[in-house]
C-alpha cells in the first residue's frame, strides 16, 4: 500500500527559501554596511573640523574678551580717564557742527543793539564754519558800530570783515546801512560749559591743567569770557591750529575740532 | 468563548500550516521505548544506491525515556535521547539536517472515515476530518496534527464515496520529536507511526484483504489493508505484560479483528502478515496462525535494500528494519506513481 501520510510540518515559503536569499541580503547587507561605514567616516571628519573650527572661534573669542578687559582696564586707569572725556568731547563738538539757522538768527539777533536791524541774512556756504553774510541798517553810525563790536565780541562768530558801509538817507529814516560777512562757530560755548564739570575732576588729577594752560598761550588772545571756560582742551591739540586773527574768539570747539576735517566720531584706542 | 480564547483560535487559524506530504530524507530514525535506531540511506541525493541502506546502528533505551502517550509528554528524559540520538547520527555517518522520524504507535491516532464530499481546501478538510476524529482522540481535535490521504471507494453501492485515511497526532508531541532533533541540529522532515512505514511492504496486488499484526516494545497494532486501502487501525498498548501474555493479548486482538472484518467490513482475508520486532519466540508466526486458524507469514524487510550493509548490520536490519524498509519501499511506490 503506498502511503503518502507526513505529519511534519510543510515548511513554510520563509523557510523553503530562506538559504536562496541569504546571499543577496548578505551581500546587500555588506554594502550598505560599507556604505555606512564610509558615511560615518566621512561624518566623523566633517564633526572634526567642525569641532576643531568652534575651538579655534571659542580660543579667539577668549583672546577678545581678555582683551577687551585690558583695556578696559587700562580705561580705568586715572591716567587714561581723562583720554576718554577728551574723546567725548571731541565727539560731541562733532555732534553740534551741524548748522541750525535757527540757532543762528537767534545769536545774530541777540547781538542787534535797539536802533539796528537786520536787513538782510544770508548762508552761501555752510560747510565747515560756514560764513555769514550780514546786511544791518541803523539810526546812525553808533549803533551799526556797537553791533559789529558785539559782533566780533561774540564767541559763535569770528573773522569779522566789513564789505560795504553807507549812508543814504531813505524815506524810512535810516541812514547808516552795513554788510559784512563773518565765520560762524555758533555752539562751542554749551560744549565747553557741558565739559566744564568733567574737566574740574580732571583739573583735581592734574592731567587736564596743563592743556588748560597751554591753550592760553598759544592763542594768546584776549581772555574772553569763552575762552576762560575751555581750559581742559589739551594743549597739543590746539597748538595744531593755526595763527588766531586778531580779535578771533580762541573757543574750544574750534580749537578741538580740526577745520576740514569731516564730522566723524572719535574713539579712544 | 471569551476574549482569550477567540484570540487562541485567531492566533492558531492564522498560524496554521499544513502537513507535508510523504519524504524520504537521507538519514532515517526509529525512536521505539527501548531502542533507537538510526540508518543512513546510501547515495541518496546523487542517484547512485538510491533504495539501498548505506549504514544501520542501532541502541538499547531506558525504559523511562520515551513513553508512548497520544495526550504525551512522549520523552521523558530529553537529555538522555538527546545524546543517545546524536551518537546515533554521527555513528550512522551523515551530516545532513534533515532527518524522518518514524514514532511508537502508541503517540498517534489513526482512523478510516468515508466522505460523500470533502472540501477541497487543505485546512477546511482537516478540521472536518477532525471533527471525525474527535471520539478517537484524547485531547481536543483543535490541538491534533493531521494528515490525510485519499482513496475512492470500490465497494458496490458507494461509488463516488471518498474514504480518508488519517493519522493525527497532538501538537505539542509532534512538537517534542521535532525539538529532541533540532537539540542535535537536525530537522524532522518525515514523522510518521512505525507501522505506517510497514503497509508500504505489503503485496500490491492481492486480491481481498490482508492483516498486519505489528508488535514492538510492548504494543501490537493490527491494520487491515484492502486493495490498496487501508480499512482498520487499532493500537494496544500491551506494557507491564510478560512476553507470553503478549502473545496472549496479540493473539486474542487478532482474532476479534478477523472476526470484525470479515463480520462488519464484509472483507475475506486473504494473508495474515506478522512482524514482531524482536520476535519474541521463534514460532510466533506458527503459533499466531495456529490460534486464528489460518497462515501467518512473516513480514520481513526486503534483502535488497540491506545490500549494502555489514554482517552486523545485516542481522540488525533484519530484526528491526523492517519499517525503514517500508520507507524506501513508499518511495518507490510513490515515484512510480
Amino acid at each position: 500500500m503506498k502511503v503518502s501520510l507526513n505529519l511534519s510540518l510543510a515548511q513554510s515559503f520563509r523557510q523553503r527559501h530562506v538559504v536562496a536569499w541569504s546571499v543577496p541580503l548578505l551581500a546587500v547587507s555588506g554594502v550598505l554596511l560599507f556604505r555606512l561605514g564610509l558615511s560615518i567616516q566621512g561624518n566623523w571628519k566633517q564633526y572634526t573640523a567642525v569641532r576643531q573650527s568652534v575651538e579655534r572661534e571659542q580660543s579667539r573669542q577668549n583672546e577678545l574678551v581678555a582683551q577687551e578687559a585690558s583695556v578696559k582696564s587700562k580705561l580705568e586707569q586715572p591716567e587714561n580717564r581723562a583720554l576718554l572725556r577728551e574723546v567725548k568731547f571731541v565727539n560731541s563738538v562733532i555732534e553740534q557742527r551741524r548748522l541750525s539757522v535757527t540757532g543762528l538768527t537767534e545769536k545774530v539777533t541777540v547781538l542787534l543793539p535797539p536802533q539796528v536791524r537786520l536787513a538782510a541774512l544770508s548762508l552761501p556756504d555752510s560747510s565747515g564754519d560756514p560764513v555769514v553774510h550780514l546786511g544791518v541798517e541803523g539810526t546812525g553810525e553808533e549803533p551799526v558800530e556797537t553791533f559789529l563790536t558785539n559782533l566780533e565780541d561774540s564767541p559763535d562768530f569770528k573773522d569779522v570783515s566789513l564789505l560795504s558801509q553807507g549812508f543814504e538817507q531813505k524815506g524810512n529814516g535810516v541812514p547808516v546801512s552795513i554788510t559784512c560777512t563773518a565765520r560762524y562757530v555758533g555752539g562751542r560755548s554749551e560744549t565747553a560749559e557741558d565739559t566744564k564739570a568733567e574737566s574740574t575732576d580732571t583739573k583735581d588729577k592734574g592731567p587736564a591743567k596743563e592743556p588748560s594752560g597751554e591753550a592760553k598761550g598759544a592763542g594768546g588772545a584776549p581772555a574772553a569770557p569763552q575762552a576762560t571756560t575751555s581750559p581742559r582742551v589739551p594743549a597739543p591739540q590746539t597748538a595744531g591750529v593755526g595763527p588766531m586773527p586778531a580779535g578771533g574768539a580762541n573757543t574750544p570747539g574750534r580749537a578741538a575740532a580740526p577745520r576740514n576735517a569731516a564730522p566723524s566720531t572719535v574713539k579712544p584706542k | 468563548m471569551d476574549w482569550k480564547d477567540q484570540l487562541k483560535a485567531l492566533w492558531k487559524r492564522a498560524t496554521w500550516t499544513r502537513t507535508a506530504d510523504f519524504t524520504l530524507p537521507g538519514v532515517l530514525f526509529e525512536l521505539q521505548p527501548d531502542f533507537v535506531m538510526a540508518a543512513r540511506l546510501a547515495g541518496k541525493g546523487n542517484g547512485d544506491g538510491q533504495g539501498q541502506l548505506g549504514r544501520m546502528v542501532l541502541a538499547p533505551l531506558e525504559l523511562d525515556a520515551l513513553a508512548p502517550s497520544p495526550s504525551g509528554p512522549a520523552i521523558l528524559n530529553k537529555s538522555l535521547l538527546g545524546k543517545t540520538l546524536d551518537r546515533l547520527a554521527i555513528a550512522a555517518g551523515n551530516g545532513k539536517a534533515r532527518v524522518g522520524v518514524l514514532v511508537p504507535d502508541g503517540v498517534a491516532r489513526v482512523g478510516v472515515f468515508p466522505f460523500e464530499v470533502l472540501p477541497a481546501n487543505r485546512r477546511e478538510a482537516a478540521t472536518l476530518i477532525g471533527w471525525r476524529m474527535r471520539e478517537n482522540l484524547p485531547f481536543g481535535p483543535e490541538e491534533a496534527r493531521i494528515s490525510y490521504q485519499t482513496a475512492k471507494s470500490v465497494e458496490v453501492g458507494k461509488e463516488g464515496e471518498i474514504e480518508v485515511a488519517a493519522v493525527a497526532m497532538r501538537s505539542s508531541v509532534a512538537a517534542e520529536f521535532e525539538e529532541i532533533f533540532e537539540s542535535i541540529n537536525r530537522s524532522s522532515a518525515l514523522i510518521l507511526p512505525s507501522t505506517m512505514a510497514l503497509l508500504a511492504l505489503l503485496p500490491r496486488e492481492e486480491a481481498g484483504g490482508q492483516l498486519l499484526v505489528h508488535v514492538c516494545a510492548n504494543a501490537a497494532t493490527l491494520a487491515v489493508v484492502d486493495r490498496q486501502r487501508l480499512r482498520f487501525w487499532r493500537t494496544r498498548d500491551l506494557a507491564g505484560l510478560a512476553p507470553e501474555q503478549i502473545f496472549i493479548q496479540t493473539a486474542a486482538e487478532a482474532a476479534r479483528v478477523v472476526a470484525s472484518t470479515e463480520d462488519r467490513l464484509q472483507l475475506r482475508l486473504a494473508r495474515t502478515w506478522l512482524c514482531a520486532r524482536p520476535p519474541a519466540t521463534e514460532s510466533w508466526a506458527d503459533d499466531l496462525g495456529r490460534t486464528l486458524g489460518r497462515d501467518v507469514e512473516l513480514l520481513q524487510p526486503t534483502p535488497e535494500t540491506g545490500s549494502l550493509l555489514t554482517s552486523d548490520d545485516r542481522i540488525v536490519y533484519r530484526r528491526y528494519g523492517a519499517p525503514l524498509a517500508g520507507l524506501i519501499a513508499n518511495e518507490v511506490l510513490n515515484g512510480r506513481n
